[in-house]
């Protein structure tokens, strides 16, 4: 082949490529035409499998309550990124976040731009239960027999067990399990700082690697084989058992632990902003979850769900231990993150000490 | 005027100019310097508070300490493999020279993950590794490897062109005047490399510094052990504090800057007499 040909070639490859590009998004878009509402509902790394179950509840729901048909993407990645790329843009219309300041966050960043906030301010009093419509807690996953005879948050620390967790500072999920770790530490040996210090050093001393996030984690421990046990939220503990192997793994609930909400909001800048049908069934959307079907969804997603009824059936799964709840114990959770979290918090200092040795 | 303009030879002179000017102000100068501005916009004081907190210091370190290690090393093998594809047929050649190519294009993750089934605890090179107790990835040594993959190909091919364009003559009359196989590689061959070696050092390094993808998941990204720069920043923008990687941000470029131009000067006094265009 002569160079005038290959040059041809390659124009003609690129050509085709772009054609095909535009072509097909072109397409989509005329799929999508067929329902009337597209909501986008942004969310946390492992709320994808909720959040498609939620899909397959709500769009029969919605259609047999106003005759309006929906279609809803959804966006899936770390918490605190995900809250980032709303704020910056990501034209979101339903979101829900494990972490009250990762929507907090998207308040926060745009309050002060000129077209105005994206939520309101007071968006935790739009929805009952302060819009956290379920929660989780942290748990483990060992592995099959459970050969370190790992049951509770001490033996995490003993010195023959390796620990996966999610990023503790950079995460939601792993900010959650170093938070119930320092919490278990402050409550077991007498509300003392410095015994509670020492028990999350010797957690940390015990992670060897860090996942970048709550799937990233589970990757590490179920496919690469790394680690005696897994810490991650109990919702994804149980479909980690349930999907990828009940041969392989066993699920760990400890004594005590978190009582970590999932929050709620309709973006309602952008909802808004695509019309009122949109901003309807945006609403609806977290209205449904708080309905009898969509708490058992929840449930059967393994969240826990506020209905305490439905919350009794599926008492195998989700077994009654010792929750806390942050207000309760640190009053908010920006408290937590100077004490935890901060640049010159516990987490860091730790880090530093153990980089010395 | 008009004659000045002739003897210029080449035409489409402004045009080309301005394309440029045009394109690399709007896709790199100018998000940069916004950059750059958004951060020392800060006082002096932040800004160094911020800089030599001592997690962002390790961090430097170990990314340009790597950086460096993987670079020398990727060039010393990225020369052998140019010489071997080069020089020499042999069955399948022109296939693995392709696949040399193969960490340009790839998505980071894709590296990344190949490389942990492989060299993890439980992959078929990292299971015999782990029998006798060494760990060969989530630790220091992962970063080295990732850094190795991705270095590749910019350690292969700007060496290649200059093996190609060898003159067999040279080789031949070294010979005849007595030149043994060692004398031959050192006083002949070698010098006319080293450009080549040179700017592959250069850009594999450049290359290591910025690694992000497929390092992230060979390394542990334990702060103070494994956590290299552009996770750390990744890491500040999750905390919440966008200032933090910002800054750090800008301190990276302007280092990496600084490195790169010494780099790219010194390439003067070290190609010395050798080819033409790459001085």
């Amino acid at each position: 082949m002569n160079k005038r040909k290959l040059f041809i070639f390659v124009l003609y490859l690129i050509t085709a490529s772009t054609l095909t590009t535009l072509w097909s998004l072109g397409s989509s878009d005329s799929q999508n035409d067929e329902s009337e509402v597209q909501l986008l509902h942004v969310s946390f790394d492992i709320a994808r499998e909720i959040g498609r179950r939620l899909n397959e509840g709500f769009i029969p729901w919605y259609k047999e309550q106003t005759g309006v048909s929906v279609a809803i993407e959804q966006s899936n990645a770390g918490s605190s990124r995900q809250a980032r790329a709303v704020s910056e843009g990501l034209p979101a219309d339903v979101v829900s976040m494990n972490q009250y300041l990762d929507i907090d966050l998207i308040y926060n960043e745009t309050a002060t731009k000129p077209e105005g906030a994206l939520i309101p301010r007071d968006w935790q009093s739009l929805y009952p239960n302060q819009s956290s419509p379920a929660s989780s807690t942290m748990a483990f996953v060992v592995r099959k027999g459970n050969p370190k005879q790992i049951r509770d948050w001490d033996d995490l620390i003993r010195d023959d067990v390796a620990v996966i967790a999610p990023n503790y500072r950079s995460t939601g999920n792993g900010r959650y399990s170093l938070l119930t770790a320092y919490s278990y530490g402050l409550n077991k040996y007498g509300s003392s700082p410095e015994d509670a210090y020492r028990f999350v050093s010797a957690l940390i001393d015990n992670t060897g690697i860090l996942a970048t996030g709550g799937r990233d984690a589970t990757n590490i421990f179920v496919e690469r084989g790394q680690g005696d046990v897994l810490l991650t939220f109990e919702a994804e503990v149980n479909l980690i058992v349930q999907d990828l192997g009940p041969d392989s793994f066993e699920v760990v609930v400890p004594s005590y632990g978190v009582d970590a909400k999932i929050y709620v909001v309709v973006v309602e800048k952008n909802a808004k902003e695509k019309g009122e049908a949109q901003y309807q069934a945006a609403k609806a959307y977290w209205d449904f979850i708080y309905t009898d079907q969509g708490q058992e969804i929840v449930a059967q997603s393994f969240f826990r769900p506020i209905q305490k009824d439905i919350a009794a059936r599926y008492q195998n799964a989700l077994p009654n231990i010792e929750l806390f709840t942050v207000e309760d114990v640190y009053g908010d959770w920006g408290r937590v993150r100077d004490l935890l979290f901060d640049d010159d918090g516990v987490v860091e200092s730790i880090y530093q000490e153990l980089g010395k040795q | 005027m008009q004659t000045l303009r002739h003897t210029r030879g080449i035409p489409g002179f402004s045009i080309s100019l301005g394309i440029t000017m045009g394109w690399l102000g709007f896709i790199f100068i100018i998000p940069v310097v916004a950059l750059v501005l958004r951060a020392t916009s800060l006082g002096s004081e932040t800004l160094l508070s911020i800089i030599t907190r001592p997690a962002a210091l390790y961090s430097l370190k170990i990314t340009m300490g790597y950086a460096c290690a993987a670079a020398i090393c990727s060039t010393i093998i990225g020369t052998c493999i140019a010489w071997s594809f080069t020089r020499y047929r042999f069955p399948f050649s022109r296939f693995f020279d392709a696949l040399i190519d193969l960490p340009f294009a790839l998505p980071g993750a894709v590296g990344g993950i190949a490389l942990a089934s492989v060299f993890g605890s439980n992959g078929w090179i990292g299971k015999q590794f782990d029998a006798v107790g060494i760990q060969l990835i989530y630790n220091q040594f992962g970063i080295f490897i990732g850094l190795l993959f991705v270095m590749l190909p910019f350690a292969v091919r700007s060496v290649q062109a200059l093996i190609q364009e060898l003159d067999e003559r040279e080789i031949q009359a070294a010979r005849l005047l007595g030149a043994s196989n060692v004398q031959i590689f050192f006083r002949i061959l070698f010098p006319q490399l080293v450009p080549g070696i040179y700017s592959g050092f250069i850009t594999s390094f450049a290359r290591g510094i910025g690694e992000y993808g497929t390092v992230i998941f060979v390394a542990g990204n334990i702060p103070y052990q494994s956590e290299v720069l552009s996770r750390y920043i990744y890491n500040k923008i999750d905390q919440y504090d966008v200032t933090g990687a910002t800054v750090v941000a800008a301190a990276l470029l302007l280092i990496s800057f600084a490195l790169l131009s010494l780099l790219n000067i010194s390439k003067r006094y070290v190609y010395g007499g050798a080819h033409e265009s790459y001085r």
